[in-house]
């Protein structure tokens, strides 16, 4: 009898594992995980708020943009070559944060991006990713992809600023903003080169969303009232409409775009 | 057309930096080329799955048309043999046997000619007529075979109660009949005609063919 009992429980949590699986496939979830009351390094309430949403939702699968609280930058103009930047990078964080490079190996997931004169290098805790992926794991979910959220909406800009022969500035920039935090990307515009990236800082923000001038930015604005659950994970994970288009680097609207 | 022109380039460089900047990867991605090929070989396994099934259908009717034209070959030898030997019976040729086979029939002959029902029917009567128990009979065909007049030389021996009872059991066969031995059974055995304590050998010229 238990064991019968056994059975129908495993066949249907397959059931509902393939179900979140096959829904969302085609188009997983867009996650933007955050916590405003966080260290750098202070990833619990966040890890937990993300295994309440795997419960919600097992097999499915889902796209996480992490907020600027968890994450390191560093674009290096000196050289691209690997080794280099990382050297910079490690100077930097050295320098501002005081994470040396044993403990840069130790507690952060280190990923670089070579782009077109420079070098791009993000960091997050490796606690984090361990723990989402964790969680993840044992709700059957597919993490498909975990990054800064900012990284396309940053990507489509220049891309923009590529198509954008009457660039007004020389050097143009680019504001992202999160509850609590503003992100900041520069650019340097050469005749021959095109755009490419020069700059991404992050500094602490007022709440209140900054007024985006002709410099143009993305916002994440806070869920409308209707878009809420009610759920407990709601206040560190938002999915709304909006932070799929900014974590799919959709430049909300023409008149914030560069 | 601008605008369509940016946005598949942003979607085309999309994956750059998110597949780079991916703390969850790295993760292979299929490249377009591969689906390409993919869905190219699907096409062609598509487009080519009729005619294979046709010509597996066409190979087994090959096989079947085959066989029938061995077995219809096989026939029309074997009527062309029948055809060839019923025209040399016509002709009046026969076939020569051959020594070997001419010698193996005279042999059977021979076999067949012996009279074992007559030789077989004396012994049993014998041993019935004396109580004796027949325990071995032995004849050397070889010697049935040797010659058309041959006298074969048939070996016996019985369980007998005493002397008295084995002579007349020698008698019984015939006058061709030589007692040629007598000893002690291994295992004397009771019977309800008596106590069995002796084994006899007779020679016996039996019957001739």
């Amino acid at each position: 009898m238990s064991t019968s009992n056994e059975a129908s429980t495993w066949l249907s949590r397959q059931w509902r594992l393939a179900r979140g699986r096959l829904r969302t496939s085609w188009q997983p979830h867009q996650l933007y995980l955050f916590d405003r009351a966080a260290s750098l390094t202070s990833v619990d309430a966040a890890v937990a708020a993300f295994g309440q949403w795997c419960e919600a939702h097992p097999g499915e699968v889902c796209s996480v943009g992490l907020s600027g609280r968890w994450l390191l930058s560093s674009v290096s103009q000196i050289d691209v070559d690997h080794d280099a930047a990382h050297g910079h990078a490690v100077q930097q964080w050295s320098h501002y944060l005081d994470i040396d490079e044993a403990a840069l190996a130790a507690d952060w997931v280190l990923r670089q991006l070579a782009l077109p004169n420079v070098s791009l290098l993000c960091a997050a805790p490796r606690a984090l990713i361990d723990g989402l992926r964790e969680q993840a794991a044992a709700h059957g979910v597919r993490l498909e992809w975990i990054g800064p959220w900012w990284t396309r909406g940053v990507q489509a800009w220049l891309a923009s600023l590529n198509d954008d022969e009457g660039a007004a500035s020389a050097q143009p920039a680019f504001m992202l903003y999160e509850p609590g935090l503003l992100t900041h990307a520069r650019a340097h515009l050469d005749d021959g080169r095109g755009a490419w990236l020069s700059e991404v800082w992050t500094e602490v923000a007022s709440e209140a969303m900054p007024a985006l001038t002709d410099k143009g930015g993305l916002c994440l604005t806070p869920p409308p009232a209707d878009a809420l659950a009610g759920a407990p994970y709601e206040r560190h994970i938002w999915a709304h409409a909006a932070v799929a288009g900014a974590l799919q680097g959709r430049l909300a609207s023409p008149e914030v775009a560069a | 057309m601008k605008h369509w022109r940016a946005q598949l380039r942003t979607w085309a460089s999309q994956n750059d930096w998110a597949d780079e900047l991916d703390f969850a990867g790295p993760r292979v991605r299929t490249a377009s080329w591969s689906w390409i090929l993919l869905l190219a070989g699907l096409t062609a396994a598509i487009w080519l799955w009729p005619m294979v099934t046709q010509a597996d259908a066409d190979a087994a009717q090959a096989r079947l048309d085959l066989k029938r034209l061995q077995r219809a070959a096989h026939q029309q030898a074997l009527a062309a043999k029948a055809a060839q030997m019923a025209q040399a019976k016509g002709e009046g040729k026969t076939m020569d046997p051959s020594p070997e086979a001419m010698r193996h029939a005279a042999q059977l002959a021979q076999w067949l000619g012996y009279p074992w029902t007559q030789v077989l029917d004396q012994v049993e009567h014998a041993a019935q007529a004396e109580q004796a128990v027949m325990l071995s009979f032995s004849l050397d065909i070889g010697a049935v075979a040797a010659a058309p007049d041959a006298v074969p030389e048939v070996r016996l021996s019985a369980a007998v109660r005493d002397d008295e009872s084995a002579l007349r059991w020698a008698q019984t066969l015939g006058s061709s009949a030589q007692l040629r031995g007598r000893e002690k059974l291994g295992t004397p055995f009771m019977a309800a005609s008596g106590q069995y304590d002796w084994r006899v050998e007779a020679a016996w010229t039996g019957e001739t063919p």
